[in-house]
C-alpha cells in the first residue's frame, strides 16, 4: 500500500463569493481561481509601431503592429508583421511574421508617452487633413516614404532611423531630453493634444476589447504607458501601468517633469547677433529642496521625477483627473527599467538617486514596488566582467550574463554613432547602475538617513522592451528577429544589436487571471522575473518553519506560518534565525533542466558598510566563466545532467538580528546556445562555438566573389564576438529566474 | 449587406424626410487630391492604384459632405468651433494685439470666409456632425432578439475554450525522487484493481500544490498547474476513466477525467456587454455609410481627373 502524507488543500478553487484581493471591477471571478496562487506569465514592457521610435524604424501600425496585434499576439490568435527584406540571405519570410510559441497570461503595452501627439497626427488618428500631416516629424516617423522591403538598404534604413531618432528626442532640447515639444506639437498644440488623446484612446480601447472579462480569464490586459524621462541621454525611464479602466485622462509624460518648461524653442533666439536663444532656460539653484535631485547649475528644465508620482497620486489615486471607467477607483504603479543604463552621467544623477527627505523616500517606495530586472538591453541584477576579473561591488562571477558594454542609452539603442563603443572597466560603472547594489544602498539608507523608511524596496519582474510588438516572446534561437524593427533585421551585424538579448517574462503570483488579482501581486511584489524561459519558483521566508520542508506541502505552510517572496519577516522570535524554502521546477516546454538554486543575502554590516553573499543552495555548482563547456559545440546540444526539480530549505548561517538584510533566489538553468550562436550557425553559416575557425569562416565569405555571400559575411559581422572582447558576448548562456527578495527588518 | 443602423432602429425615413430640394456642388480641388496621393506615395512608397485613389477621393468628398452637412446643422455656433474662429480672426486683424470678444471674431471670421478654407474648423465641424450622425446609433439599446442574433452571427468570435474536468492523485517527486514513477504505478493499479472512486482516491496521494479535485479548466489552465507534459499526455485519457500515471513538472499523477467540454458559444447573458458594445459600433459605422451615401445624393459632385500613377 503507498502511504503518502494527505494535508487538507488550502481554499476553494472556484465559485469564490470574496476573493482574497480588492475586487474594483465588479467581475464575474475566474474558473482559474486558486487560493495558493498561480504563477502567471506577463508582460510589463512592450512597445508597437505606435512608439515613435519603432515608427521610424518601419514597424508599421498600419499593418497591424500596435497594441490590439500585440494584445492579439500574445495570446497566439495572430502573427504580427515586422518590418524587413525576405527571402534573401536565408531569411524566411516567416521570421518577419512570427507566430508566439505559447500564450502568455497576461500583458501591457506601454509605448512611448512623450511622442504620443506626433504618432497621432502622424499616422491619421485625426485624418490625413490634418495639418501636421506634412511636418518633418511626420517625413522622419513614416520613414521618409521609403518601404524597406522595396527599395531600401538596411544600412541606408538605419542611418534614416537614427538620424530620424536623434532630430525627434533632440538631446539638449526635445521631449524626452529636455522636456520641451517637437516644433510640430509647439506650433500646433491644440492639434497635437487632439492626437495625443486619440492615442490615448486607442491604447485603452485596444486593452478594453482584449481583456477576457468571461469566467475563462485566458487572457488580462493593462492600459499602461511609458514615460520616457531620459536627461541627457541618461536613462530614467519607466512604465506606468493602471489597475483597471479607470485611468488618467492624459498620460503623464517625461514633458510634465521638467522643473519648470522650456519656453517654446519656436520664439527668441533671434535677436541679433551674439545673443544666446532664450529657450535654453535658467539654471537650478544651490539647495533649492523644491527641484531636488536636480543638481545645482542643471538647466532647470531637467526632469523631477517626484512631479510624475505627485501628479499621479492627485489625479488617479485621489481621483480628480480620471476616466469614467467602470471601476470603483484608480490605482497605478510605476516600473523603472534599465538601470544598467541609468547610472548618473555628469549632472544627471542615478535613475535610484538618494531621495532628498524621508517623504520622498516614502513616495519612491510607494509608487515603484517593482523594478525590472532584465530585458532586451541587458541585464541589470548585477555586474561581473571576465575581460577584467572584476565587477561593479561584487565578486559573483554568474553576474557575467548578458552585461553591455556602454552605459549610454544611446549607444545600447545603436543611434548617433553608438556602435563605436569598447569595454568598459566594471570599477567605471555607477554602482547603483544594478539593482542588487541598488537594494543594498537601500538598506543603508533606512538605517542612516530616513528613519527607517527604506526607499530601494522593491520586487523585480523581467521584461521584454521589444520595438515589435512580439509580447512575451523570448525565442532563445535564430527565429529570434531582434528587438528594434529593421535595426534588428539581422540582429547579429553589429555590436549595439547583438548585445541585445531576447527579453524575458514577468510572473506574478495570483489567485487568478483578472486585472485585481494580477495587480495586487504586483504590488505586493510576490513577482519574479525569467530571461525567457518558464520555469515555476515558490520561495517563502519564516522563523519557525520545519528543518525539512520539500516533501511536505509548503506552499500551505509558508503562506500560513511565513512570507512568500517580496515579503517582509514578521516580528522575530527570540532568538530565531531565519528559515527560507526555495523549489524551483524547469520549464518542461523548453526541456532545459536546472542546474542550481542559489539565495543571495545582502546586508548591511556592524561598520555600516554594504554586503553580499551567494549560497548555493541545491543543484550542480555550474561553471560561470566557461557555460560553453555544457555544451556539444558542434551541435549545440546540452550534455547530460541538471534537475527537473531543486528544493531546499536553508537557514541563515551567518544571521545577525541587527542587521538588516535581504534575501533573494536566482535560479540557473543548464546552458544553452544563445540565439545569436543559432542565428550565426543557421542563417550566416560559422560557428562562435568554434573560436578558432569562426573568422577564418566568416572571412572566406567576405571575400567571396559571390556578392550574396559578401552580404552575408556583413549581416553577420559580429558572430565571432564572444566573453573575451569586443563586444562582450556569450555564446552559450544560462536562462534564469530572479525573484523579488525577502526583508528582514530589526526590531 | 443592409444597413444595420438605419435597419435596426427605424430611422431610415427619418432622415430621408430631411433631404433638401435644391441640388448643391462639392467640388474637390486638384491640389487636394495631389496632397492626399502624395500623403499615401509617403506612407506606401508608391502610387495609389485605380481603386486606392478612388478611396482617398471618396473620404474627401465624405469630409466636404460632412463638413456642409455641420454647417447646415449650425455646428458652427459650438463653443470649439467659435473659439476657433476668433482665433483665425486674431490671425488676420490688422491688429493682432486687439482684444476681440470671442462672438465678434467669429463674425468677422466667418464672414471673411476663413471658415470654408481653415483645415482645423473644418475638421471640428466634419468631426462633429460624424459624431451626430453615429450618436443616432450609439444612443439606442438594442433588442434582446438583436444581440441574440449578432451572437449567433459571430459565434466564432465569442466561442469559449473547451474545457476538462479531473480529479488527480498526486505522487510528489520532490518527496519521492526517483521513486515517483514506481509509487505512482503502484497507485494506479490499487486503484483500478479496488475499484476506488475518484473522491475517495485523493487521500493516496501527497496533497500538495495542487488540490485533488479541480474545476472545468481549460487545457492552458492545466498547462500552468501541471505543464506541458501533462497536458500533451491527457488528450489520451478517455472520458469516466482512470489513467496514468502523467507526468508533471511536479512529479506523477493518475488521472480520472469526469467529463471533456467541447469549445462553446456563452449564453448571451454571460457576454451581453460585450456584444452590445460591439454591435452599436458596427451598426454606428454602418448607419454613418448609409448617411453618407444619402448625402452624396443632395449634391453634384466634381472631382478632377488624375491619373493613377
Amino acid at each position: 500500500m503507498v502511504g503518502f502524507a494527505t494535508i487538507t488543500f488550502l481554499g476553494a478553487s472556484h465559485a469564490v463569493d470574496h476573493p482574497a484581493f480588492e475586487d474594483t471591477e465588479g467581475r464575474v471571478r475566474c474558473d482559474n481561481y486558486s487560493a495558493q496562487r498561480q504563477a502567471f506569465f506577463g508582460a510589463t514592457h512592450l512597445h508597437t509601431g505606435l512608439s515613435f521610435d519603432a515608427s521610424i524604424r518601419f514597424v508599421s501600425v498600419s499593418s497591424g503592429n500596435n497594441p490590439r496585434g500585440a494584445y492579439q499576439f500574445a495570446k497566439g490568435e495572430s502573427s504580427i508583421t515586422l518590418p524587413g527584406s525576405t527571402g534573401i540571405q536565408g531569411i524566411p519570410a516567416d521570421l518577419r511574421q512570427p507566430m508566439i510559441d505559447r500564450p502568455l497570461d497576461w500583458g501591457a503595452v506601454t509605448d512611448h508617452s512623450e511622442h504620443f501627439a506626433e504618432m497621432g497626427i502622424c499616422k491619421n488618428f485625426l485624418g490625413p487633413e490634418a495639418r501636421g500631416r506634412r511636418s518633418l516629424e511626420c517625413r522622419m516617423i513614416n520613414g521618409h516614404g521609403y518601404m524597406p522591403q522595396n527599395n531600401l538598404s538596411n544600412l541606408l534604413a538605419r542611418t534614416l532611423a537614427s538620424n530620424a531618432f536623434t532630430q525627434l528626442t533632440m538631446w539638449g532640447l526635445g521631449p524626452i531630453s529636455r522636456m520641451t515639444r517637437t516644433p510640430l506639437c509647439e506650433s500646433k498644440p491644440s492639434e497635437c493634444v487632439q492626437a495625443e488623446l486619440a492615442v490615448w484612446d486607442e491604447i485603452q480601447s485596444a486593452a478594453r476589447d482584449e481583456y477576457d472579462t468571461s469566467s475563462e480569464c485566458s487572457f488580462t490586459t493593462f492600459v499602461a504607458y511609458e514615460n520616457t524621462s531620459t536627461p541627457l541621454g541618461s536613462n530614467w525611464h519607466r512604465n506606468v501601468i493602471f489597475r483597471n479602466d479607470r485611468v488618467v485622462n492624459q498620460p503623464i509624460t517625461a514633458i510634465d517633469m521638467a522643473v519648470s518648461l522650456n519656453p517654446s524653442p519656436l520664439v527668441g533666439g533671434l535677436k541679433g547677433a551674439g545673443v544666446a536663444p532664450s529657450f535654453i532656460g535658467d539654471f537650478v539653484p544651490a539647495n533649492d529642496p523644491d527641484v531636488y535631485p536636480v543638481p545645482a547649475g542643471s538647466l532647470v528644465t531637467h526632469p523631477l521625477p517626484n512631479r510624475l508620482w505627485n501628479r499621479l497620486q492627485r489625479e488617479c489615486l485621489d481621483n480628480e483627473n480620471t476616466t469614467p471607467g467602470d471601476a470603483t477607483r484608480c490605482d497605478v504603479i510605476t516600473i523603472p527599467h534599465n538601470t544598467n543604463l541609468g547610472g548618473a552621467v555628469g549632472l544627471v544623477p542615478a535613475l535610484f538617486y538618494d531621495p532628498f527627505n524621508t517623504a520622498d523616500a516614502e513616495l519612491r517606495a510607494k509608487f515603484e514596488p517593482l523594478v525590472e530586472i532584465y530585458q532586451d538591453k541587458g541585464s541589470s541584477e548585477c555586474r561581473w566582467d571576465p575581460r577584467f576579473k572584476s565587477g561593479t561591488e561584487t565578486s559573483d562571477e554568474f553576474c557575467n550574463f548578458e552585461i553591455l558594454d556602454s552605459a549610454s542609452l544611446t549607444s545600447a539603442s545603436g543611434v548617433g554613432g553608438g556602435d563605436e563603443g569598447s569595454e568598459t572597466a566594471p570599477e567605471d560603472f555607477d554602482s547603483r547602475s544594478y539593482v542588487r547594489n541598488i537594494w543594498k544602498d537601500g538598506l543603508e539608507l533606512a538605517d542612516t538617513q530616513f528613519n527607517g523608511v527604506n526607499p530601494f524596496k522593491m520586487g523585480v519582474v523581467a521584461g521584454s522592451d521589444s520595438h515589435t510588438g512580439v509580447m512575451g516572446w523570448h525565442p532563445e534561437n535564430e527565429d529570434w528577429p531582434g528587438h528594434l524593427g529593421i535595426d534588428d533585421l539581422f540582429p547579429v551585424s553589429r555590436p549595439s544589436t547583438i548585445q541585445n538579448s531576447s527579453g524575458g517574462h514577468g510572473v506574478a503570483w495570483a489567485e487568478e487571471n483578472s486585472r485585481d488579482s494580477i495587480f495586487e501581486a504586483l504590488k505586493r511584489k510576490e513577482t519574479y522575473g525569467t530571461s525567457g524561459t518558464r520555469p515555476i519558483v515558490r520561495f517563502f521566508g519564516g522563523w519557525d518553519f520545519p528543518r525539512k520542508m520539500c516533501n511536505t506541502d509548503f506552499v500551505e505552510t509558508g503562506y500560513r506560518d511565513g512570507v512568500p517572496m517580496g515579503g517582509d519577516l514578521p516580528a522575530r522570535p527570540s532568538g530565531a534565525k531565519p528559515r527560507f524554502v526555495v523549489a524551483a521546477w524547469m520549464d518542461d516546454f523548453i526541456g532545459t533542466p536546472l542546474e542550481q538554486i542559489q539565495i543571495i543575502k545582502g546586508w548591511v554590516d556592524k561598520n555600516g558598510k554594504t554586503q553580499e553573499r551567494v549560497y548555493r543552495l541545491a543543484g550542480d555548482p555550474g561553471n560561470p566563466n566557461h557555460p560553453e563547456r555544457g555544451m556539444f559545440p558542434q551541435s549545440c546540444e546540452l550534455k547530460p545532467g541538471g534537475h527537473e526539480q531543486l528544493c531546499k530549505t536553508w537557514e541563515d548561517p551567518h544571521f545577525r538580528p541587527e542587521e538588516r538584510a535581504f534575501y533573494y533566489v536566482r535560479v540557473l538553468e543548464k546552458p544553452v546556445c544563445r540565439y545569436s550562436t543559432h542565428w550565426c550557425r543557421e542563417r550566416i553559416g560559422v560557428n562562435p562555438l568554434d573560436p578558432k575557425n569562426c573568422q577564418a569562416d566568416l572571412d572566406i565569405l567576405a571575400d567571396s566573389s559571390n556578392p550574396l555571400e559578401k552580404l552575408r559575411a556583413s549581416h553577420g559581422a559580429e558572430c565571432c564576438s564572444n566573453q573575451e572582447g569586443f563586444p562582450y558576448v556569450q555564446p552559450v548562456i544560462q536562462e534564469r529566474a530572479w525573484t523579488s527578495p525577502i526583508w528582514y527588518t530589526p526590531e | 449587406m443592409l444597413v444595420l443602423g438605419g435597419l435596426l432602429f427605424g430611422a431610415v425615413l427619418a432622415w430621408n424626410g430631411g433631404l433638401p430640394l435644391e441640388r448643391q456642388v462639392i467640388e474637390i480641388p486638384r491640389s487636394q487630391v495631389a496632397a492626399v496621393v502624395d500623403v499615401f506615395r509617403q506612407e506606401q512608397g508608391r502610387s495609389p492604384d485605380t481603386g486606392e485613389l478612388r478611396e482617398l477621393i471618396d473620404t474627401l468628398v465624405d469630409q466636404e459632405i460632412l463638413f456642409q452637412y455641420a454647417l447646415e446643422l449650425g455646428l458652427q455656433e459650438d463653443p470649439t468651433a467659435q473659439r476657433r474662429l476668433a482665433l483665425i480672426a486674431q490671425f488676420v486683424a490688422a491688429n493682432p494685439h486687439e482684444s476681440i470678444p470671442q462672438a465678434e471674431g467669429a463674425r468677422r471670421a466667418e464672414e471673411l470666409g476663413l471658415h470654408q478654407s481653415d483645415v482645423v474648423f473644418r475638421r471640428i465641424l466634419a468631426d462633429g456632425a460624424r459624431r451626430l450622425i453615429r450618436a443616432v446609433v450609439l444612443t439606442r439599446q438594442p433588442t434582446h432578439e438583436m444581440l441574440e442574433t449578432y451572437r449567433l452571427q459571430h459565434a466564432e468570435e465569442f466561442m469559449r475554450l473547451g474545457t476538462s474536468r479531473i480529479t488527480q492523485v498526486m505522487v510528489n517527486a520532490l518527496a519521492h525522487g526517483e521513486q515517483s514513477e514506481q509509487l505512482a504505478k503502484q497507485l494506479m493499479l490499487r486503484i483500478e484493481a479496488e475499484q476506488i472512486a475518484p473522491a475517495d482516491a485523493i487521500a493516496l496521494g501527497d496533497a500538495v500544490f495542487i488540490p485533488g479535485v479541480l474545476p472545468p479548466l481549460s487545457n492552458k489552465d492545466l498547462e500552468r498547474r501541471f505543464g506541458t507534459r501533462f497536458v500533451a499526455a491527457l488528450q489520451a485519457v478517455a472520458e469516466d476513466s482512470w489513467a496514468g500515471p502523467l507526468r508533471s513538472r511536479y512529479g506523477y499523477h493518475v488521472v480520472f477525467v469526469h467529463e471533456r467540454r467541447a469549445p462553446q458559444l456563452p449564453p448571451l447573458a454571460e457576454i451581453e456587454e460585450k456584444i452590445r458594445r460591439q454591435l452599436l459600433h458596427e451598426a454606428a459605422d454602418d448607419w454613418l455609410d448609409f448617411r453618407l451615401q444619402q448625402l452624396r445624393a443632395r449634391y453634384d459632385i466634381v472631382i478632377p481627373e488624375i491619373p493613377s500613377s
